[in-house]
Order: structure tokens, then C-alpha cells, then sequence
């Protein structure tokens, strides 16, 4: 009796055991969900839809809950929800921010049993990775890495008369053929822009990297330095293409619309991402990628500017969330990417391969890698600033320099504030 | 009163035991979602607090900087701008729309009131982001009227000189109907007999209006004034969505902090700069302005009266 007691028992527990196995171990498995943000974008976000499925059915036991707030509240949303515990595993953020979240208690680094510190630097693009070390590890990997290049409408250009197979290598000449190619009513008011000014940050950071010779912000004496002679001359020429009667653009002309996409701009800097864009806006647009100007007797600079995506450090499946980024950052899924939202590779063994790039466009693209220069700006909301004061050259009538003064003074206000 | 064994009361003690327990779940309640983030509001407003680093306590330093803000001062110059003309302006086109409404010779009385309440009811993000397609300069309904009849076209939300008053329209536009109820309401509380006695002894529509109507009214001046001095103060959605958003581009409460209220202000601050202290800070302020100018109103408004 005594016996056949222990016997049932140790029968009991050895099913327990087995049920155990093969019930627990699956479900564990099965529960990993990766909630993932990132600012919506219409070819980036399709793009991520895509790669969420190739990594499901990769990784079996993973799930990737993807949600994309729009561009404009992404930050915001992003720090109330990491601030009050609610924020998302797996998050996007600009190289601006790396400062701010570098020192924060929000991050954890990239683990070694994904990817070593030497592993991350042999393998990636130094610029893409570099603003994201602290301390010997890597806190975030590449995403959305961009610089930035000109477009051209190529109908456009030729009904003013202009040849969009060369298109201006400075700055002066963009000046004149935008004057040019820019078309008025009887009262002035603007019909066709010269240049889209519409995304006016890539103008200004354009002229200032091709204009400024040493750094245009400063981390070490923790201030930006555009209002230097060079900085100036920048600006200058800012002011040539947005303000007076002489302007190839106004902020009245089409309000907030894609002049450019809907054929009412002939010049556009943007990134290359803008192809995806224009692709499922107005696919039959025909144009041609050119470097961006740059100031005569100076090499062409393309102003670099790249994403991170991070992990949080309050996730529960660190592992499973850094196995996630890593499959974003991989070869497979950069080229991705690549395909749907038109980005540039942060892999060195793919930003020279021409198998990669072979529409002539697209030859433009790679041809600017080796020249670019990342963006130095320290803080998100800086670029309003700049975007301020790029407004206040086009609206009014200040002079220049004393606008550049006073807007460079808050601008270092808010550095010396991120960076105490 | 005994109604514990061993425990000797008054019906008076008793009463107010009762009464505080039956008010006991508003009070937690009201603590809980007023008291508690009030008071950890102001123990932010003390401290040095983002986003992203450890709080420092700094005393007044919040509140001795925005002294010293060009944007603080700027963001409450454009919100006393919009008081100063928003508040009359709704009384102005309300009241007699009410006094309209109200009017016996008046056919299909429920058909216009519905017309005119329905701002009130629109989705405001839904209705800002129409009025910014209105009042796009080139393409915009707003400026084709304009050009129609040979007058001048402003940038309207692309021009710091015109963006507010594109802004304040649509704020007009919102709330006309919700004032336009409540004077309607107002107007029905006056007994009619009073109107009547005052005709009989030869009063015109002025005076009756003068002297009867608007003195027995002035309980809902008072509070409609009170409302939408103290919507006017806290302003965010119609100048955010109509100077940002889509594809704008933009900083909101622009161009150039054209159109930059107060709230949007506080929430530039917190949201988009990360300084949560400083923010706090002055979101206190904002709560000290409504409070003075909420008891400013009433000392100026208010007329006790008897039927």
C-alpha cells in the first residue's frame, strides 16, 4: 500500500513535470510581444509593416506591435509615455537627441550576446553610430540614414529654359536659374517656385555645411557658432532666396503644401527617403537627383542625418527587443528599407556595392556618401529655432545679422540647458 | 441623542457626521484628481524638472526666469489680445442673436438655433483644419472673397501680422452659439409680465431692453463673461492645429509666435523642450490670472437684484 502510494506520487509529479514542459516552455515563448514606435512616414512606415512580418515568421515565438504617431507629436508623445512607465520597448529617435538620452535613465545599451562594441564599429558607417557610444558601449542602432540631395523637376526646368542634366553646382547658380525657373502674377504673388522652401530645414542646414568650414554647433564649448563669417554669408544667402520681390519661394505660396510633388517648385533638397514619397504621390514625375550646391571653390558636402532605434530600459524582454533592432539594422532589412522607403544603407559592406544603386538617380545618391557631413545639432527642438529664423528672414525686414544674433542666442540658451 | 450604545451626541453632531460621511466620497475623489496633482504641480514648479535628467529643487528660479522670458511676455500679450477681442466680440453677435431667437414674430425658431449651435458640437480639429484651407492665401475661399469684390488679400496664417486675427475668427465662430444658449436660457427666466407692465406704462423696446431685460439678465452676463474670459485665457486648440500640424512644418504658435497663446506656450515648454519645472511654473501663473481676473469680473459684473 505503502508502496503503491509512492509509486502513484512519483507518477503524479513526473506528468506534472512533463505537462509542465510541454505546456510552459511554448507559452513563454509564444508571450514575448515588442510594442515598437516610430514616427509615421509613408514609405518608412510600409516599409516597417513588411519587415515586422519577415521577423515574425523568423522568430516564431516574437511578436512586434508597430504604432507610428504622427511626425509632428512623436516626441512628445514618446517622453510623456517613457516618463510616466508606459512608453513603448523598442522606439526611434533623432541623433540630435542622443545627448539628452544618453545621460537619462531611459536606455539600455545594445548587449553583447546581439552585437559587441567592436562588432558595431567594424560593421556600421562610423557617423551612424558614433553620436549613440557612451561609456564604451552603443546605446541605439542606425536607422533611417539619410543626407541630403537636390531635386529637380525635369519638365519644369526645361519649360524655363534650364537644363536639368546639369544642374547648378553652387549655390550662386541655384540663386540665378531658381530666379529663373520662379513665376509671378501681374501682382507678384508667386505661381511656380524657383525652390521649394517648404521643408526649410534642409535649406538651411544645407548652406550651412556647405558655407561653414568648422563645426556649425560646438558639444565641447556647448554653443553654435552660425553667427561666425561664414555663418553669416549662410545666412546672407538665405535671404537672398526667400526674402524681398527677388524670392524664388514665399511661406504665402501654397501654404504648407508639397509645391514640389505637385509640380509648383522646380528645386527641392530633401533627403532620399523623399523618393518613396513622390513615388506614391505623383509616380509619373519625372526628376533628377543632383548633389546639393555648394559654395564656389568649396567641395560638395552632403549634410548627413540619421535615427537610432533604442531600447528601453523599463522592457521586460531586453533580448527579444535588441534581437528586433538588430534584424532592422541588418543587411536584409536595410535593404528593405532601401526598396520600399528609399533609404541610404548604414552597413559599410553596402554603402559602396553599385549592385545597390543603379538607376542614375539613385548612382547620384551613392556617388554623395563619402562626402557626408553628419549634422551636429544638439537637441530636437532646435530646429524650430532655425526653422524660426529662416521664417523671420523670409517675413521680415530685419536686417540679417542682428536676426541671426538673436536667434543663435536662444539656441545656445537651450544647449547650455541639455548639456549642464 | 444616543444612537451608539455608551456614545451620548447631539441630533446637530450627528447630522454633520452624517453629511461629512455622505460627502466623504466627493472629497476623496476631489483630492485625489484636483488636490494631489495641484500640490505636485507646485512642488514641480520648484524644481529644476525634465524630462530626461533628475529634478533639482531651485526655489522661485522657475518663476524668477520666465520674468525674464521675451516668449513669456509675448505669449501673454497675444493671449490678452485674444481675451480682449474674442470676449466682446462673441457677446456682440450672441446677445442679439438671442434676443432674435427669442422673439415671438420669429418663424422656424429651432431650425436657426440648431444652425448656429452647430459650431459648438463641430469637431474643433476637424472645423481648425477647414478654416486653414479657408485662409490659405492663394487657393483659400476667404481671400477669393476678398479678391472678388477688389479688396486686398492678406497671407492670413503664412503672415505674423494677420495669423492671429485668422485664429481669433474661427475662436468667434466656436463659441457664438454656445453664448447664444445660455442668453437664451437667461432670456426665458424673465417673467413676462414685467415686459408687459413696462409697455403699458409706455416703454419702447430700448428701454424695456435697457431697463428691464439686461438688469434681469446680468446673472447670465455674469457667467457667460466669467466662461469664455476663462476659455479665452486657456486658448490651445484652434491656434495649434491652424498654425502647425500637417504639413506645415512648423512651430506651433507661429509664424514667429504670431498666434503663440499662453497654454501653447506651457506646452512648447513641457512637451517640446522637455522643462516640466519651468512649464509648471507657468502653468501657475496662467491659474493665478484667471483666478484675479475671475473675481475681477464678478466685482465689476455683478448687480444683486430682487424680482
Amino acid at each position: 500500500m505503502h508502496r503503491s502510494c509512492i509509486r502513484q506520487l512519483a507518477l503524479g509529479a513526473l506528468m506534472l513535470g512533463l505537462v509542465w514542459a510541454l505546456v510552459s516552455l511554448p507559452v513563454f515563448a509564444a508571450n514575448v510581444t515588442i510594442v515598437h514606435w516610430q514616427h509615421f512616414h509613408e514609405g518608412r512606415s510600409k516599409a516597417l509593416e513588411e519587415l515586422i512580418k519577415v521577423f515574425e515568421q523568423e522568430n516564431p515565438g516574437i511578436t512586434v506591435k508597430a504604432d507610428f504617431p504622427p511626425y509632428e507629436q512623436y516626441t512628445d508623445k514618446l517622453l510623456a509615455a517613457l516618463a510616466t512607465g508606459s512608453g513603448p520597448d523598442v522606439f526611434q529617435v533623432p541623433m540630435e537627441m542622443a545627448e539628452q538620452l544618453l545621460y537619462s535613465r531611459f536606455l539600455t545599451a545594445v548587449p553583447k550576446s546581439v552585437l559587441t562594441t567592436d562588432q558595431i564599429e567594424a560593421q556600421y558607417l562610423d557617423w551612424t553610430v558614433a553620436r549613440f557610444k557612451r561609456n564604451g558601449l552603443y546605446w541605439g542602432l542606425p536607422t533611417d540614414v539619410q543626407h541630403l540631395v537636390m531635386y529637380i523637376n525635369d519638365d519644369l526646368a526645361r519649360a524655363s529654359g534650364l537644363d536639368p542634366t546639369k544642374p547648378p553646382k553652387t549655390w550662386q547658380e541655384l540663386l540665378e536659374q531658381a530666379r529663373k525657373a520662379t513665376k509671378r502674377d501681374a501682382q507678384g504673388n508667386i505661381l511656380q517656385a524657383g525652390l521649394d522652401t517648404r521643408y526649410r530645414w534642409a535649406v538651411y542646414t544645407s548652406l550651412l555645411y556647405s558655407y561653414m568650414d568648422g563645426p556649425v554647433v560646438s558639444a565641447e564649448d556647448r554653443k553654435a557658432n552660425y553667427d561666425s563669417p561664414q555663418g553669416l554669408a549662410a545666412w546672407r544667402m538665405a535671404e537672398q532666396l526667400a526674402r524681398g520681390p527677388q524670392a524664388v519661394d514665399s511661406p504665402r505660396f501654397m501654404t504648407g503644401q508639397r509645391k514640389f510633388e505637385q509640380s509648383k517648385a522646380v528645386f527641392y533638397i530633401n533627403h532620399p527617403v523623399a523618393r518613396s514619397v513622390i513615388a506614391t504621390m505623383t509616380p509619373n514625375l519625372k526628376y533628377t537627383v543632383a548633389p546639393v550646391p555648394t559654395v564656389e571653390g568649396k567641395p560638395v558636402t552632403a549634410p548627413g542625418h540619421h535615427w537610432a532605434y533604442v531600447v528601453s530600459s523599463t522592457t521586460k524582454n531586453a533580448e527579444a527587443a535588441w534581437k528586433w533592432v538588430h534584424f532592422l539594422a541588418s543587411e536584409k532589412a536595410i535593404r528593405k528599407w532601401m526598396e520600399v522607403a528609399g533609404d541610404l544603407p548604414s552597413l559599410k559592406s553596402m554603402a559602396s556595392d553599385p549592385s545597390l544603386f543603379k538607376t542614375p538617380n539613385e548612382r547620384v545618391i551613392m556617388a554623395s556618401i563619402p562626402l557626408v557631413r553628419p549634422v551636429e545639432s544638439i537637441g530636437f527642438a532646435t530646429d524650430q529655432i532655425r526653422n524660426d529664423l529662416w521664417d523671420a528672414i523670409a517675413l521680415t525686414d530685419t536686417p540679417v545679422d542682428q536676426l541671426v544674433k538673436q536667434y543663435i542666442g536662444r539656441e545656445n540658451a537651450l544647449i547650455k540647458q541639455i548639456l549642464r | 441623542m444616543r444612537m451608539v450604545p455608551g456614545v451620548h451626541l447631539t441630533y446637530r453632531t450627528w447630522r454633520g457626521i452624517w453629511a461629512f460621511l455622505f460627502l466623504l466620497p466627493s472629497l476623496v475623489l476631489f483630492g485625489l484628481i484636483v488636490v494631489y496633482p495641484l500640490g505636485w504641480a507646485a512642488w514641480i514648479s520648484l524644481n529644476d524638472w525634465g524630462f530626461l535628467r533628475l529634478p533639482a529643487f531651485i526655489g522661485m528660479g522657475n518663476y524668477a526666469r520666465l520674468l525674464a522670458d521675451p516668449l513669456f511676455w509675448k505669449s501673454l500679450k497675444v493671449t490678452l489680445l485674444w481675451t480682449v477681442v474674442v470676449v466682446p466680440a462673441i457677446l456682440v453677435f450672441s446677445l442679439p442673436l438671442a434676443l432674435i431667437l427669442n422673439a415671438g414674430w420669429v418663424k422656424l425658431k429651432g431650425l436657426f438655433r440648431g444652425i448656429y449651435f452647430a459650431p459648438v458640437v463641430t469637431n474643433i480639429v476637424a472645423a481648425a483644419f477647414v478654416w486653414r484651407w479657408m485662409f490659405e492665401p492663394g487657393t483659400g475661399v476667404v481671400n477669393w472673397i476678398l479678391g472678388s469684390v477688389g479688396l486686398g488679400k492678406p497671407g492670413w496664417l503664412a503672415d505674423p501680422a494677420w495669423a492671429l486675427w485668422a485664429v481669433m475668427v474661427v475662436g468667434v465662430w466656436k463659441q457664438i452659439g454656445q453664448a447664444m444658449v445660455l442668453f437664451l436660457a437667461g432670456l426665458q427666466t424673465i417673467p413676462e409680465h414685467y415686459v408687459e407692465a413696462a409697455r403699458m406704462d409706455g416703454a419702447g423696446r430700448w428701454q424695456v431692453f435697457r431697463h428691464i431685460t439686461l438688469p434681469l439678465l446680468n446673472p447670465t452676463v455674469l457667467f457667460v463673461v466669467v466662461i469664455l474670459v476663462i476659455n479665452a485665457l486657456r486658448v490651445f486648440t484652434i491656434p495649434y492645429v491652424m498654425s502647425s500640424g500637417g504639413l506645415q512644418m512648423r512651430t506651433p504658435g507661429g509664424p514667429l509666435d504670431s498666434t503663440r497663446v499662453f497654454v501653447l506656450h506651457i506646452y512648447d515648454i513641457g512637451f517640446k523642450q522637455f522643462e516640466l519645472g519651468y512649464a509648471s511654473a507657468n502653468a501657475f501663473v496662467l491659474m493665478a490670472l484667471i483666478i484675479v481676473v475671475t473675481l475681477v469680473q464678478i466685482r465689476l459684473i455683478q448687480r444683486p437684484f430682487e424680482y
